[in-house]
C-alpha cells in the first residue's frame, strides 16, 4: 500500500474512532445555534411543520391525492431530504468552516466530517418527532417493517459521509463548488419524488426510467418506506448499499491524493 | 525515545486567488493542448517558503528558530506540528506533537468555562480521565472560581486568556512546537504563569521555539537555527547562532547605508 493511502486510511481511522469527540462536538454545535432560544433544538423541528402543513393540503390537492396518504409522505420525504441536502451543503464546506482549527492543528479530517454528519443524525431524530405527530393524526400503520428505516438511515448516513468527503475536497480547492451546489440541491429535491409520489407519474410515462436512475430517489425510498410502514423494495436496499463501496472508492481516492494539500488550499 | 526528523523537506505554496478559480481551471481544460501548459506556468504562482531542510532533534533538545519575518519560521514551526505536510521530503516523527498556535482549540464563548476545559483538552488529545483528572489544578490556576459555570462570553478578556493559559499549560507534551512565548495576561499573574511555563517546558521532552525575542530563546533554547529565504544558513549553539544574525543584521543595514 502507498504511503498515501496508509495516511488517508489512518485520518479515517482517527476520525471515526474518536466518538467521544464526535459525538460531543456534534451535540455542542446544535446546543449553540439554539442557545438562549425558547424551543432550542426544535425549531428545526418547527420549521419543518410549518412547511408541511401549510404546503402540504396545498399539493395534496394539486396533485389530487388523499391526505391521509398524501400528508405521512411528504413529511417522510422532507425529513429524509433534508438530511441528504444538509450533509451535501455543509459537506462542501466542512473544511473552509473549520481553517482557523486545521490551519492550527493537526486534527483528523474526517473528524470533522463524521462530526457533521452526526450532527445531522440528530437533526434528523428531531424532525423526526414531527413525524410521529402527523403519523397519530392519519393513522400511519405502525408494522413489522417499521423498525427498517433505523438500517436504511444508517446506509443513508454511511453514504452521506463519502459525499461530504468528496464534496468537502473539491470544495475547499474551488470555492465555487459550495455556491453551486445550492441551486442544484433544491432542484434535486424537485426532480426527487419527495412533494410527488411515484405512482402519480409513471403511468406509461417513460420518466419512470429517470426515477429509477436517480440514486437520490433509492436513499429517500430506503428509510422514507419503513416509516410509512411498508418495507422497501429490494432495488432500493441494492442501490443504497453498492453506492457506499463506490462512493468510498472514489473518496478514498481523492482523499489519498489531495488530503495532504487541503491545508494549502485554506 | 522521542525524536524528530526532518529530511530535505520542501514546501512550496500556490498562491490561490482570483486567476487559479474553477472557471479558470475549466477554460484551461478546454484550451487544453500545449497552450494549456504554457499558460499554467505562466500564471500559477509558487512562492518556496522552505528549500532542503534537513534537522533531526533528539530528546533534550530546545531549538530555537531564527530569521528575519518571511523567513520561513512559521512555516517550518507549522510542518513540525503536522498542520502542513511538506510538499517535498519527508518528516519522521517519535512521539506525540502539541503545538500551542492555538491556545483554545475547541474553544466556544456559548460555552461554559468547564465546557471549553474539556473542549480544548480533547484537541489537546487528552483523554476523558485525563481531563476530569486535571480540571481541579486548571480551575484553581485560571482563579475563576464559580465563574467556571457561566458562559465564557461574560469573561473579561483577561479571565478569557487565564483559562485558556491555564487549559494550554497543563497538557503533557512529547515534542512542544511555540510560536513566540505563552502569553499569561495580567501582571499579578506573571509569577504563577512563570511557574506553569517552566513546568510545561521541563516536562516536554523536545522544545521548538520561533521567536523574535533573542533574550526568550537564549534563555529557554539550548540549539538554533538561523533561516533566510527558507533555508538554513547557520545551525549550532544558540549564542553562536544569535552572533551570526546579529552581524548579518548589521552587514545588511551597512549594505543599505553603502
Amino acid at each position: 500500500m502507498s504511503p498515501q493511502y496508509a495516511s488517508a486510511l489512518t485520518d479515517i481511522y482517527e476520525g471515526c474512532a474518536n466518538w467521544r469527540m464526535w459525538s460531543r462536538f456534534g451535540w455542542l454545535e446544535i446546543r449553540r445555534r439554539y442557545r438562549r432560544t425558547l424551543f432550542g433544538p426544535f425549531w428545526t423541528s418547527f420549521n419543518v411543520a410549518v412547511m408541511v402543513f401549510s404546503m402540504g393540503f396545498l399539493w395534496a390537492a394539486l396533485f389530487h391525492q388523499a391526505t391521509s396518504r398524501y400528508m405521512p409522505y411528504l413529511t417522510a420525504g422532507i425529513i429524509v431530504w433534508q438530511f441528504l441536502a444538509t450533509c451535501i451543503n455543509e459537506g462542501a464546506t466542512t473544511f473552509s468552516a473549520n481553517a482557523g482549527l486545521l490551519t492550527t492543528m493537526r486534527v483528523p479530517k474526517t473528524l470533522l466530517i463524521v462530526t457533521m454528519v452526526w450532527r445531522n443524525i440528530i437533526v434528523f431524530f428531531h424532525n423526526f418527532l414531527i413525524f410521529v405527530i402527523v403519523m397519530l393524526i392519519w393513522r400511519v400503520p405502525v408494522g413489522w417493517a417499521t423498525p427498517l428505516f433505523l438500517p436504511g438511515l444508517l446506509l443513508v448516513a454511511l453514504n452521506g459521509c463519502w459525499i461530504a468527503i468528496v464534496l468537502a475536497i473539491v470544495g475547499t480547492r474551488y470555492r465555487d463548488i459550495p455556491q453551486l451546489l445550492g441551486g442544484l440541491v433544491s432542484i434535486m429535491m424537485f426532480l426527487t419524488p419527495i412533494m410527488w409520489s411515484r405512482d402519480t407519474l409513471s403511468r406509461g410515462v417513460a420518466i419512470g426510467y429517470v426515477i429509477d436512475f436517480n440514486p437520490i430517489y433509492h436513499l429517500v425510498e430506503v428509510v422514507r418506506a419503513p416509516m410509512l410502514g411498508e418495507a422497501p423494495e429490494l432495488m432500493n436496499w441494492l442501490v443504497s448499499a453498492a453506492l457506499i463501496p463506490i462512493g468510498f472508492g472514489l473518496a478514498l481516492y481523492l482523499f489519498s491524493r489531495f488530503r495532504p494539500r487541503i491545508t494549502y488550499w485554506l | 525515545m522521542t525524536s524528530i526528523t526532518l529530511e530535505n523537506v520542501v514546501v512550496d505554496f500556490t498562491i490561490y486567488g482570483t486567476q487559479m478559480t474553477f472557471r479558470s481551471e475549466l477554460l484551461h481544460r478546454a484550451t487544453g493542448g500545449f497552450i494549456r501548459k504554457e499558460q499554467g506556468n505562466k500564471r500559477r504562482v509558487t512562492i518556496r517558503a522552505l528549500d532542503g531542510i534537513n534537522l533531526s532533534l533528539k530528546e533534550g533538545d530546545r531549538l530555537a528558530l531564527i530569521g528575519h519575518n518571511g523567513a520561513g519560521k512559521s512555516t517550518l514551526l507549522k510542518v513540525f506540528a503536522g498542520v502542513y505536510e511538506p510538499t517535498g521530503g519527508r518528516v519522521l516523527v517519535n512521539g506525540r506533537v502539541s503545538a500551542l498556535f492555538n491556545l483554545a482549540p475547541g474553544w466556544d464563548s456559548e460555552d461554559s468555562g468547564y465546557e471549553n476545559i474539556t473542549n480544548c483538552g480533547m484537541f489537546f488529545g487528552m483523554s476523558r480521565e485525563e481531563i476530569e483528572r486535571k480540571t481541579p489544578e486548571i480551575a484553581e490556576v485560571s482563579g475563576l472560581g464559580s465563574y467556571l459555570d457561566l458562559p465564557t462570553r461574560t469573561y473579561s478578556a483577561g479571565m478569557t486568556t487565564r483559562l485558556a493559559f491555564a487549559i494550554a499549560t497543563s497538557i503533557e507534551p512529547g515534542i512542544l512546537v511555540l510560536d513566540e512565548g505563552l502569553s499569561a495576561g495580567d501582571a499579578s499573574f506573571a509569577e504563577m504563569a512563570k511557574q506553569r511555563i517552566n513546568s510545561l517546558l521541563s516536562r516536554s521532552r523536545i522544545l521548538i521555539l520561533a521567536s523574535h525575542s533573542l533574550e526568550l530563546l537564549q534563555s529557554w533554547c539550548n540549539t538554533a537555527i538561523l533561516l533566510e529565504r527558507g533555508r538554513i544558513v547557520c545551525s549550532g549553539p544558540v549564542a553562536d547562532v544569535i552572533e551570526a544574525y546579529q552581524k548579518g543584521l548589521a552587514l545588511s543595514t551597512s549594505q543599505h547605508v553603502a
